[in-house]
């Protein structure tokens, strides 16, 4: 695969399929962590893309990837941030036409961090299942059976309810 | 919050991400790209450069004084050929590692076992190259005894070759037993943790 070949794809899978990366980063990081955790899923996708099989489906080989990556990161890059910082502070700040109209950033973040709370196998699913992943997909992603994967996310449903539903819910 | 609530605020439009901001993330990983990209050939051009040059510097005395072959070449030959052993193993590992690509098709419980089997490949390979360095060192006397022997260089030389040659030595094993083994068991116990979870 060229160079060009594989630019052409890393740039068509990040319009059709950004929200994945973003969901992902979101839910295994917060704050600044998500920028630096999104730059990391965006080079895992980058180094997976000429092992891509054509005919395979776009999506499951990105949550692969992209769940892959974030299970093994690795925190507080000091460095990194730094450079992340520098390069912030060149780009103009955002438009105000960004926001969503009636939307519910704060239970929102809420449902996030609730989400990180999860271990990480756990907080993986969960992630999976709000995508809208099957049963079946989700326990071949992972490795797992499709009955522990049901029973797993029975109870995480549950369980996320029950943390959405406090008042106090403790933001990490 | 019932979980079918979960689902709508999840499918909600603030949970999609705005198109500046992708667009935002696909310049910022450029760049940082092409930073690597520079970086990595900046290093390997300055690396091939003074090999060359060095090489090139020591075969025209070679063959201007007529001592290639001669017994007293042998250990600086031995010296410059220890660099370049080094780079042609760094470019063969980089090339093998560019052409081999994780299987993705595996799920995620099999490539954590991968990586964690890659990783305990890597610690021994680390550990591999710290005894290659100790080894070295007992060469590297009997080098500099013999252009002390062939009255090639003389004492006081000897001894800051000596130095020189301890302390670079010293650095590279300290730096490859502090950094490399550290990264790869610190990425031993990441990995670790994640796969208690699939027990």
């Amino acid at each position: 695969m060229t160079r060009q070949e594989q630019q052409t794809h890393f740039d068509q899978w990040l319009r059709e399929h950004g929200a994945i990366l973003h969901h992902v980063s979101r839910g295994f990081a917060g704050g600044d962590d998500a920028k630096d955790l999104m730059q990391e899923l965006l080079l895992a996708m980058w180094k997976a893309i000429p092992a891509f099989r054509q005919g395979a489906k776009v999506s499951t080989f990105l949550y692969r990837v992209a769940h892959n990556a974030a299970l093994t990161w690795e925190r507080s890059r000091r460095n990194y941030r730094r450079r992340l910082e520098k390069y912030e502070s060149m780009m103009p700040p955002p438009e105000a036409t960004d926001r969503v109209e009636g939307a519910d950033p704060e239970r929102l973040e809420r449902l996030y961090a609730a989400i990180r709370a999860l271990p990480p196998l756990d907080r993986s699913l969960i992630l999976l299942a709000l995508d809208g992943m099957s049963y079946r997909e989700m326990a071949e992603i992972h490795g797992l059976s499709e009955s522990n994967t049901g029973a797993r996310l029975s109870r995480l449903k549950q369980k996320l309810s029950t943390t959405m539903k406090e008042p106090n819910h403790e933001l990490r | 919050m019932s979980y079918d609530e979960i689902e709508n605020l999840w499918r909600s439009p603030q949970n999609q991400p705005a198109e500046r901001q992708m667009e935002e993330e696909r310049q910022r990983f450029a760049a940082r790209l092409r930073r690597r990209h520079i970086g990595f050939v900046a290093y390997f051009v300055f690396v091939l450069t003074a090999l060359t040059a060095l090489t090139i510097w020591i075969g025209i005395r070679w063959l201007a004084k007529g001592t290639l072959g001669s017994a007293s070449a042998w250990p600086a030959l031995f010296l410059l050929a220890l660099p370049w052993a080094a780079a042609i193993l760094f470019v063969r590992r980089y090339l093998q590692h560019r052409r081999r690509h994780p299987d993705y098709e595996r799920s995620i419980a099999t490539a954590l076992q991968a990586a964690r089997d890659e990783n305990r490949t890597a610690l021994a390979r680390t550990t591999g190259i710290l005894r290659l360095q100790a080894m070295c060192v007992p060469p590297l006397a009997l080098c500099l005894w013999q252009l002390h022997a062939t009255g090639l260089a003389r004492k006081h030389e000897i001894w800051s070759m000596a130095l020189f040659f301890g302390v670079s030595l010293t650095l590279s094993a300290g730096w490859t037993g502090l950094v490399c083994l550290t990264q790869l068991k610190k990425e031993a116990k990441r990995i670790d943790e994640v796969m208690k979870c699939y027990e």
